[in-house]
């Protein structure tokens, strides 16, 4: 009798998982024939269910694992602006979203580009708002992408190496994405939410009692080993955590993701109750941020922040335990990368090829973004594997670039006299700035985000 | 109720956890007391997830009275 080797188990729940994800979001949509608002917002006839899953599936990613983690772990409460501006976005989304959706509706948008270009009646920029989407999200696919990549190398203990977990990751996404569109995505994120609300409650929350005793125990003993965890403090300080919180809070509706699943809401109601829903899929972070805190309170030294979760997971639960941490890891990067190809597909096929051919076909469409889906997935797979790291400061960018279109979005909801040259002029001034200060100037003037600047 | 009247104390309880958050939680950065074994800021900031939810309930309610949602 041959003896299993310690990885069998978390090697088998990883590779189950993946394949469970692939028939589920296959069969979502491969006897279906889409035209092109099916394929990209799930015919506009999602409910409450689903689109609340595939809301905060988009919205938490591989990062708000390893990243919020691991910031808990290096830093303490500076991470509590991740909670806060979750609950602020969605408040604020609350009344956006209205007008994006009745848009959708009227004019039957399914991009972000769209919203604009009917709000503002400009091509140039629908345009412009499609570019800054595709050019700011790649890297974040990217990022997903390693993400991806690396924790599922951790949960298989080290047997499924980063690249070949972004090849498979990436196929099994392109496939879904391509056979069943949005509809696929909000049937694998169903998953998603059960598996991160099993990783979150059972595993994590689990561990401050495991090693303290409790919350209060592990925070008193924080406050023993590491001080200054519990409060905010230089260079995160409070106008940093502040600042923060606004560009956050309303720049999330910058991401040309959150536009198709606005539209796919059946109805106003059905989105408006998602948003009342919303702040409470937050509560899942907190059992993120204690493992990343115990770590810190253990006095543990990591060569690198993100492994902080795992390695919570690993001090404290026998090795197969991380199986399941792993395929929690892919299946939160899946839903957000997933959701990001699928819009910038949407965005090069609705607002992008319809310029170079005006006349296509709805049909030819559907085909275009079907193409782009494989491209996007290609591009960002060959990102991951040849230039890693390499891309992460344009990641940090890529917030602020995004929050450039606000005022535009925004102040063209509330103010009737502001026109497409005001919106055009003002998202190429943010970048602008946001350049400058992000690669000149070096800094944060006043410890306040920089995109904040390049905003007002 | 009116449809203007419902639409403006929704706005009002959509800006509540804007205020929470963004004004008062400053407030809350110090390490002592721990409230239910938190820092006072984490407590803040989690519980504040809970009244966000029942802010934006309310204004559902409110708009949905206001004949809002059709």
């Amino acid at each position: 009798m041959v003896c299993l080797s310690e990885a069998f188990i978390p090697v088998v729940i990883i590779i189950s998982w993946v394949i469970l994800t692939l028939v589920v979001g296959v069969l979502a949509g491969i006897k279906k024939k889409f035209d092109l608002a099916g394929y990209l917002v799930s015919g506009r006839a999602l409910g409450l269910i689903f689109l609340y899953v595939l809301m905060a599936g988009e919205i938490y990613s591989a990062y708000a694992f390893l990243g919020t983690g691991g910031w808990a772990y290096s830093y303490g409460m500076p991470i509590m602006y991740a909670l806060g501006y979750g609950a602020l976005a969605y408040a604020f989304g609350y009344f956006y979203a209205r007008y994006v959706w009745k848009a959708g509706k009227e004019f039957n948008c399914v991009t972000q580009a769209d919203y604009f270009l009917v709000r503002y009646n400009s091509k140039v920029l629908a345009v412009l708002v499609a570019l800054i989407g595709i050019v700011f999200n790649i890297p974040y696919l990217q990022l997903q992408l390693q993400g991806l990549g690396y924790i599922v190398h951790v949960g298989s203990l080290g047997r499924i190496s980063v690249n070949l977990g972004i090849i498979i990751g990436l196929l099994i996404m392109m496939i879904y994405v391509f056979t069943s569109g949005l509809r696929g995505i909000s049937w694998t994120n169903l998953l998603q939410a059960l598996l991160m609300f099993l990783v979150a409650w059972v595993v994590l929350f689990a561990i401050p009692f495991k090693h303290f005793g409790g919350i209060r125990g592990l925070f008193e003993t924080l406050s023993q080993v590491k001080p200054q965890h519990l409060v905010l403090h230089p260079p995160m300080g409070i106008a940093w955590y502040v600042s923060t919180l606004i560009l956050c809070g309303l720049g999330f509706f910058m991401y040309p993701q959150m536009y198709p699943s606005i539209y796919g809401a059946k109805d106003l109601k059905t989105l408006k109750r998602n948003y009342v829903l919303l702040p409470l899929y937050s509560v899942f972070m907190v059992p993120v941020i204690l493992a990343g805190l115990s770590v810190a309170a253990l006095g543990m030294q990591l060569t690198r922040a993100d492994e902080a979760v795992l390695k919570a997971v690993e001090i404290s639960y026998p090795s197969w335990v991380l199986g399941i941490v792993g395929a929690g890891g892919f299946a939160a990067a899946a839903s957000t990368a997933s959701a990001i190809i699928l819009t910038l597909a949407g965005l090069l096929s609705k607002n992008l090829y319809t310029i170079v051919k005006p006349s296509a076909s709805d049909s030819e469409l559907v085909i275009v973004s079907r193409i782009s889906v494989i491209v996007f997935g290609i591009l960002a797979m060959v990102l991951a594997l040849y230039a890693p790291g390499r891309l992460v400061a344009l990641l940090l960018l890529a917030y602020s670039g995004m929050t450039q279109m606000f005022p535009a979005a925004v102040f063209g909801l509330f103010w009737k006299r502001m026109n497409k040259y005001a919106a055009i002029s003002g998202i190429l001034a943010g970048l602008a700035t946001v350049t400058y200060i992000k690669f000149w100037y070096g800094k944060n003037p006043l410890d306040i985000h920089f995109g904040l600047w390049a905003v007002s | 109720m009116d449809k203007k009247r419902a639409f403006i104390y929704a706005v009002i309880l959509g800006i509540v956890p804007w205020i929470a958050y963004v004004v008062i939680s400053p407030a809350f950065n110090k390490t002592e007391p721990l409230i239910l074994g938190m820092p006072p800021l984490m407590f803040w900031d989690v519980i504040w997830l809970f009244l966000t939810f029942l802010c934006l309930y309310g204004a559902y309610r409110m708009e949905l009275r206001g004949g809002l949602l059709e």
